[in-house]
């Protein structure tokens, strides 16, 4: 191949064609979307089924959730439930069922049945017991969106959740603080920074977040352009 | 027809098929405080050791005899359980405490039109109990109950002595000749009246069946409780394991019997000198498979430290309730689904404790800490209850035209306004008069007046914020994003 074009690709920079041999209809069922058309285009698609992808937020409450809303959709619609483990603050049940006719209501989204979504959530003593539970609820098979939040993983709690993922066809999120770059057994590491957007006339405005992907499907480390902070689908 | 089961040794049985070392030993089980045996096995009886005789002539007759307690609570709790167990099999059984029990085969009748075959079936339903036992099958009650004890078929021939009233009037009858039951029948009754007095009478009309006969039938337990002696003293956990998986198997068979399940289980250790240690294991999902319920009691107790060595170990089920059925996706479960559901939530919800494992589901009310609720794991987040009625009002509920924030604080958080720049609001709650008044933490009737905006923060994230007119200060309350 030519050099340039390795250089390219190797960069991210251009589109592979027939890069995924799947039909677009496999490809729903194993990729589901972030919503924002950018980062499902250096995720190659979206985030992959049965993988653990590490979400590591410069600050909480940046957005991180709103990449994840179409999988929590999608858990409705295979009546498999979402687990929460370890939030931050408590999943407001007004806003999952928000969000959850805002779907139903979009002529594009499926509609699908709606009411069968289950959010379980977990608040565990310690980290041990969040991990014992991740461990428990993938070798289960009965979920179908697994959330995370941990302050820090060692390489062997990421390695068995990997392998707990890897035969579940369940999407796991872990979502973490700044994490330093030692290899870890991630499919994706997206790191999210947030910064405030400097509007005209200091109006107010949403911040700005900006994609850093450390690690990802088949591509090189990339930093995607700036966004404006997405946004939870009904909020 | 009545069939009587007579057995002689039940407690010492029972105590042989669960320890079968002690069928190459003679063994008794004597009274604690005549020091007589009560019950002996084969091996004893060839020694000349018979039930009756004084333990100090059992220790003559057999050096090396293994002598047990005699326990009249745990022979009558076996007969319970022999009972239930046949319960599968005859409808009406009456109990005849602590040694025997009476069969009715009238209404079986449909099922079993011969008596042959009610007997085999018998046969089969005790073989696993590994008993000696007595049969005998009468016309009334008294009359089975002779033959099974005395061991003849024909209740002519049955011996005097096996009448069942007071040694004194045997002694009589005896001493007048009349040695089998036979003899007594056929003396005219009112002569045997006017001999030997009413009570006489009154026997032979119960023997006869002319006087009914009024027994009490038994009836299948409402809760499963069973207590194992331990062979040895148990140290750890880890030697508790297999006796307690032998009676979750048994609990596994008696919830099958009628389809039931439970969801509370309650362990007692007993030591010898402490108070018995309660273990409870409270499922929020009933099971009833004793592989699941074992896998429970481990999570349960995997971190528990004995006191004291175990000597017995009782298991107790309550809350029993019909199954729920499950109705698996018979195109669409896959190989994936190793573990349903709900026993998944309750290994969570045992490991992790009840409270930590929760759903969320929104509640009909207003003000926002009160518009979502706790609900058992598992449950689904549907449209809120009763809003169906009103259209208007799903409508403002479920996609509020202001939107709300997908995380809330468990607890507002004081917040300095002057870094947050206001973008939408306001949006006023206030307590309606009519309605009962909200209390704080103090007990104080408070009202509650807020006016709730997004907020930018100084990095620009969208934060829930209200500002409370009562004390006048800034709260935050969730996050949009």
């Amino acid at each position: 191949m030519h050099a340039e074009l390795q250089q390219l690709i190797e960069r991210g920079s251009l589109w592979k064609g027939n890069a995924r041999p799947c039909s677009a209809r496999e490809q729903a069922d194993v990729y589901v979307s972030s919503g924002q058309r950018v980062l499902d285009q250096a995720l190659g698609g979206g985030w992959l089924c049965g993988r653990v992808h590490e979400l590591q937020c410069v600050h909480l409450f940046s957005g991180e959730l709103s990449l994840l809303a179409a999988g929590i959709a999608k858990a409705a619609e295979l009546a498999r439930p979402v687990f929460w483990l370890a939030p931050p603050a408590i999943p407001y049940a007004p806003a999952l069922q928000g969000m959850l006719a805002h779907t139903a209501n979009n002529p594009i989204a499926k509609t699908s049945s709606s009411g069968a979504a289950q959010h379980i959530v977990i608040n565990p003593a310690n980290a041990a017991d969040a991990l014992w539970a991740a461990e428990t609820i993938l070798h289960s098979g009965q979920v179908a969106v697994l959330l995370l939040w941990a302050e820090q993983l060692s390489a062997t709690a990421v390695r068995r959740l990997h392998l707990a993922a890897a035969e579940s066809d369940a999407w796991v999120f872990v979502i973490t603080g700044v994490q330093n770059e030692e290899a870890r057994s991630y499919a994706t590491r997206l790191r999210v920074h947030v910064e405030p957007a400097h509007g005209r006339d200091n109006v107010a405005q949403l911040a700005n977040v900006q994609w850093q992907l450390l690690k990802r499907n088949g591509g090189w480390p990339i930093r995607l352009p700036r966004q404006p902070l997405p946004r939870w689908p009904s909020g | 027809m009545w069939v009587y089961v007579q057995l002689p040794a039940l407690q010492l049985d029972r105590m042989q098929a669960l320890q079968p070392e002690l069928k190459g030993l003679p063994a008794v089980l004597y009274g604690q405080q005549e020091q007589r045996v009560v019950q002996a096995n084969a091996t004893a009886m060839v020694m000349g050791i018979q039930p009756g005789c004084s333990l100090s002539d059992a220790w003559v007759l057999a050096d090396n005899l293994a002598a047990y307690p005699y326990r009249e609570a745990q022979q009558r709790h076996l007969l319970q359980q022999l009972a239930a167990d046949l319960y599968q099999v005859f409808a009406l059984i009456s109990l005849d405490a602590p040694a025997g029990f009476w069969l009715d085969l009238k209404p079986m009748r449909k099922l079993y039109p011969d008596i042959q075959q009610s007997q085999q079936q018998l046969m089969l339903q005790l073989a696993p109990w590994q008993l000696r036992y007595q049969c005998g099958s009468g016309a009334t009650p008294l009359v089975a109950k002779m033959l099974a004890q005395a061991g003849v078929t024909n209740a002519a021939d049955v011996p005097i002595q096996y009448l069942p009233c007071a040694p004194k009037l045997i002694e009589k009858l005896q001493r007048l000749g009349l040695h089998t039951l036979g003899a007594l029948q056929a003396i005219p009754r009112a002569l045997a009246g006017q001999r030997m007095g009413q009570e006489l009478v009154q026997w032979l009309a119960r023997i006869q069946g002319e006087q009914h006969e009024s027994l009490h039938y038994f009836q299948p337990p409402q809760w499963f409780y069973q207590r194992f002696c331990l062979v040895a003293e148990a140290r750890s956990w880890q030697a508790l394991r297999f006796p307690l998986k032998r009676m979750l198997q048994e609990l596994e068979h008696f919830l099958e019997g009628r389809q039931q399940e439970t969801r509370y289980l309650q362990l007692v250790l007993h030591h010898r000198d402490h108070e018995p240690t309660r273990i409870e294991i409270g499922l929020a999902h009933g099971g009833y498979l004793a592989n699941e319920l074992d896998n429970f009691c481990q999570l349960k107790i995997a971190a528990l430290k004995l006191v004291a060595p175990v000597l017995e170990l009782g298991l107790q089920a309550k809350q029993l309730h019909p199954r729920s059925k499950q109705h698996g996706d018979l195109l669409n479960s896959g190989k994936k689904q190793r573990k349903p559901l709900p026993r998944l939530l309750n290994e969570l919800q045992l490991r992790l404790g009840q409270a930590r494992v929760f759903a969320v589901q929104t509640a009909n009310e207003w003000l926002p800490e009160q518009a979502w609720q706790r609900a058992p794991a598992g449950a689904y987040l549907t449209p809120t209850q009763g809003a169906g009625k009103n259209t208007a009002l799903t409508h403002e509920l479920g996609v509020h035209p202001l939107g709300r924030p997908l995380w809330l604080l468990p607890q507002p958080q004081p917040v300095q306004i002057q870094q947050w720049q206001l973008l939408r609001g306001p949006e006023r709650h206030c307590t309606p008069w009519w309605q009962p008044q909200p209390h704080d933490m103090n007990g104080i009737a408070q009202g509650v007046c807020r006016d709730y905006w997004l907020g930018l923060n100084s990095l620009g994230q969208p934060g829930w914020l209200f500002y409370d007119y009562q004390q006048q200060c800034w709260w935050q309350q969730g996050w949009f994003s």
